[in-house]
């Protein structure tokens, strides 16, 4: 029974997007010795019931947002009491994303990285305007399993195709995968740069992200 | 004595500190707030408002906003916040009037309008920052758009290769010298059009290669619209603020504000979105580069943007609603002349019937409420895949809407919208056509739109003549 009120507390918190509460149920369950993968299972779950509200339009970005804001601090939490191999099992991987050098729109960047965090991966938003160079350099910084780049316009889509090819031109074309998007992005111009994944939006994101990774 | 450019930009720099998140979510708890205590809700079957009371709440909330929240800028991430008096004093500073567009026989002015008003609003048409495939196609739709008598200003875009070979690219020399190429396309373009003089609209994506476009002979003259301030949901950039500076010093007439909310975004729905347009549209004007000197000279206008977060349109009705509304708040509440730029960019894409209908809706709605001119050109978003998207019929139909629905009032705007949006009702969101190019809808040779076309475009006005939209000749 009791197990079930600390972890539906969170849940709660989560959709209430209540950081403080988020936190104060987090640590409730660590002192109580709860299985913390279930109740980051079910943090998981509240935030996918506001994403798909999202989605319909129910809720807005700050809904989203904050959410995400409830979810990190409370994972952060939780990972405490989970054993490193078992919080290597639950990291879903490690993202750096970014808007490409040149375009400012960062909205959709913006919504795929929520939707990767609240999917369980470590994401590092580099923000807009992001060169080339920074992408690499952070993703190798953070030991990143993918690269993702957002690109709105067609301007800035060759860009992209230089991310590729400067990667390869290091050697690092093994070993960060390449996920793209954007307004100007298609897959057909995914396969033609040889991006590892396309996604349409952030729930495509975070599927292609687990696809790509073998998640 | 209103608050100058440089005084503005000085509180970008020593105003409070605050991460972009955070202000962001605090835009949306003001809001939020703001709208609870005021009991704005959406009706989506409204379509548009016609409840004085409501607008002018807005306009108060709005204000109230403005001055609670001010602007962010992103460079600095500090607030230039601004207070009643100072943005009353714009208000009270302005002529009603913008009289900075065009040049000769072809100028405009831009007057404040009632909602209703007789007066016509005016029209920028073109095909919004469209992608084509060549210089010659760019040429060719420039002249036929600005041909079109019912249009005022023309929207220019750009070709995706430079000399057919080299893909022009952002941040680097082929975008400073195609933009600057593509200006002076325009130019001729509207010349052999026989309208030297009307304004053209271009804004490149840096702002080198915007300044770089200036110039009186062929490129933007101080008669074409230069330089943004400030940009979504109350945020500034210096790389948008610079090309004000430029234009204060190149003495561009026209001098605006814009405010901006995303459906969806931190400016919520709606019920709430109003609220940040009109916030914006006011503290815009700190950062549109006109002083006492210049408002005095030339006026000063501003302008009500809105997009959808999810939905490739800004003729959606969420949209539609949020800038009808927000237009009509200035409008009862200020003379400053507001334009609309919202409501225009259906989610259907051009060549097709519910393309005409989106377009049509969102803009009768806008003149109804009050616009005193609509800017934003005609577009299908996104598909940037597709170059030469679209045609100058669509800038025809824009222009012949907007003149013709000037004096209708909000109740037979509204009552017209009413009988053709369930016509694309269920296609907003999935079943619309991506629509069509140039050349599949254009005779290019004879520079005329395809039989089938023009009879589309033809069946689509006898609809609204039926229902009571009385088209001007032009
Ligand atoms: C809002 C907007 C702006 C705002 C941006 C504010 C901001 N902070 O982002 C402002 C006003 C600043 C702006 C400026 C410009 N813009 Co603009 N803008 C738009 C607009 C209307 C909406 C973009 C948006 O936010 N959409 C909502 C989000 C949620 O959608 P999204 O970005 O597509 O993201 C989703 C998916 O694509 C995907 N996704 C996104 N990124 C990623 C990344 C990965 C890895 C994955 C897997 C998925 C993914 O998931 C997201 C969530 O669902 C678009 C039109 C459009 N509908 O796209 C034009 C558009 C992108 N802009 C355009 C242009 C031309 C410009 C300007 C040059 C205009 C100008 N001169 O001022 C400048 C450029 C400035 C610059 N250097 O970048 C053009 C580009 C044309 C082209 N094909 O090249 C567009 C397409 C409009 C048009 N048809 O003319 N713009």
């Amino acid at each position: 029974m009791l197990v079930e009120k600390s972890i539906k507390d969170l849940e709660q918190a989560i959709l209430n997007y209540n950081i403080e509460s988020a936190k104060y149920s987090a640590k409730k369950i660590l002192d109580e010795g709860i299985d913390t993968a279930a109740a980051i299972k079910a943090a998981t779950k509240a935030i996918r019931e506001i994403g798909e509200k999202f989605h319909k339009g129910i809720l807005f970005l700050p809904h989203l947002v904050m959410a995400g804001d409830a979810m990190m601090a409370a994972s952060k939490i939780l990972e405490e009491g989970i054993s490193k191999e078992k919080r290597e099992r639950l990291n879903k991987g490690n993202i750096v994303i970014g808007t490409v050098q040149g375009d400012i729109h960062n909205i959709g960047k913006n919504i795929v990285a929520t939707m990767l965090k609240s999917e369980g991966f470590v994401v590092y938003d580099l923000g807009e305007d992001v060169p080339i160079e920074r992408f690499i350099e952070k993703a190798k910084e953070i030991d990143a399993d993918i690269i993702a780049a957002s690109s709105l316009m067609t301007m800035t889509m060759p860009v992209l195709k230089e991310l590729i090819e400067e990667l390869e031109r290091k050697d690092l074309g093994n070993k960060f995968k390449v996920m793209i998007g954007g307004g100007s992005i298609t897959q057909e111009w995914a396969n033609e740069i040889g991006a590892d994944g396309y996604g349409r939006d952030g729930p495509e994101a975070a599927e292609v992200a687990k696809r790509i990774l073998g998640a | 004595m209103v608050l100058t450019f440089w005084e503005a930009i000085e509180r970008t720099k020593t105003g409070p500190h605050m991460d972009e998140t955070e202000f962001n979510l605090n835009l949306w708890k003001i809001v939020d707030a703001l709208s609870k205590e005021y009991d704005f809700k959406y009706d989506p079957d409204m379509i548009f408002p016609n409840d004085n009371q409501l607008a002018d709440e807005t306009w108060e909330a709005g204000l109230r906003a403005a001055i609670e929240l001010g602007i962010h800028c992103k460079d600095t991430k500090r607030i230039a916040k601004f207070s009643e008096e100072e943005i009353k004093e714009f208000l009270k500073t302005s002529t009603g009037k913008d009289t900075g567009l065009g040049e000769g026989g072809d100028a405009v002015k831009m007057l404040h309008r009632s909602t209703g008003d007789d007066i016509e609003p005016i029209v920028c048409a073109g095909i919004q920052t469209a992608i084509w495939s060549d210089e010659q196609i760019a040429y060719k739709i420039y002249k036929l758009c600005a041909k079109e008598p019912s249009t005022d200003g023309i929207w220019g875009g750009i070709v995706e290769k430079l000399a057919d070979k080299f893909q022009v690219k952002i941040n680097e020399p082929s975008e400073v010298y195609q933009y600057r190429k593509e200006v002076e396309i325009l130019r001729k373009a509207i010349k052999d059009a026989g309208r030297p003089g009307i304004f053209i609209s271009m804004n490149a994506p840096s702002a080198v290669a915007t300044v770089a476009m200036a110039d009186p002979q062929n490129g933007i003259r101080r008669t074409d619209p230069l330089g943004m301030g400030v940009y979504e949901e109350l945020k500034i950039n210096y790389e948008y603020a610079n090309r004000t500076g430029f234009a204060i010093a190149y003495g561009t007439k026209s001098r605006f504000g814009e405010g901006h909310a995303y459906i969806g975004g931190f400016s919520g729905g709606p019920a709430t979105a109003p609220i940040v347009i009109v916030a914006g549209a006011l503290l815009s004007l700190f950062f549109s580069g006109a002083d006492d000197e210049h408002i005095a000279k030339y006026g000063i206008s501003t302008k009500c943007n809105s997009t959808h977060i999810s939905i490739k349109s800004r003729a959606h009705p969420s949209v539609i609603y949020a800038v009808s509304l927000a237009l009509q708040a200035i409008s009862r509440n200020c003379n400053i002349p507001c334009s609309g730029y919202g409501c225009d960019h259906p989610v259907a894409g051009p060549g097709t019937e519910q393309y005409f209908y989106e377009s049509a809706a969102g803009n009768i709605a806008q003149v109804a409420s009050g616009a005193s001119g609509i800017l934003g050109g005609t577009r299908k978003f996104v598909v940037g895949e597709t170059l030469n998207f679209g045609s100058p019929l669509e800038s025809k139909w824009m222009g012949e809407v907007i003149k013709s629905s000037s004096g209708l009032n909000l109740r037979q705007a509204n009552e017209i919208v009413k009988e053709i949006y369930p016509k694309y009702k269920d296609k907003l969101e999935k079943g619309y056509s991506n629509g069509f190019t140039f050349k599949q809808l254009y005779d290019i040779e004879r520079e005329i739109p395809k039989p089938e076309y023009q009879k589309l475009y033809d069946k689509i006005k006898e609809e609204f003549e039926e229902l009571g939209l009385r088209f001007k000749k032009f």
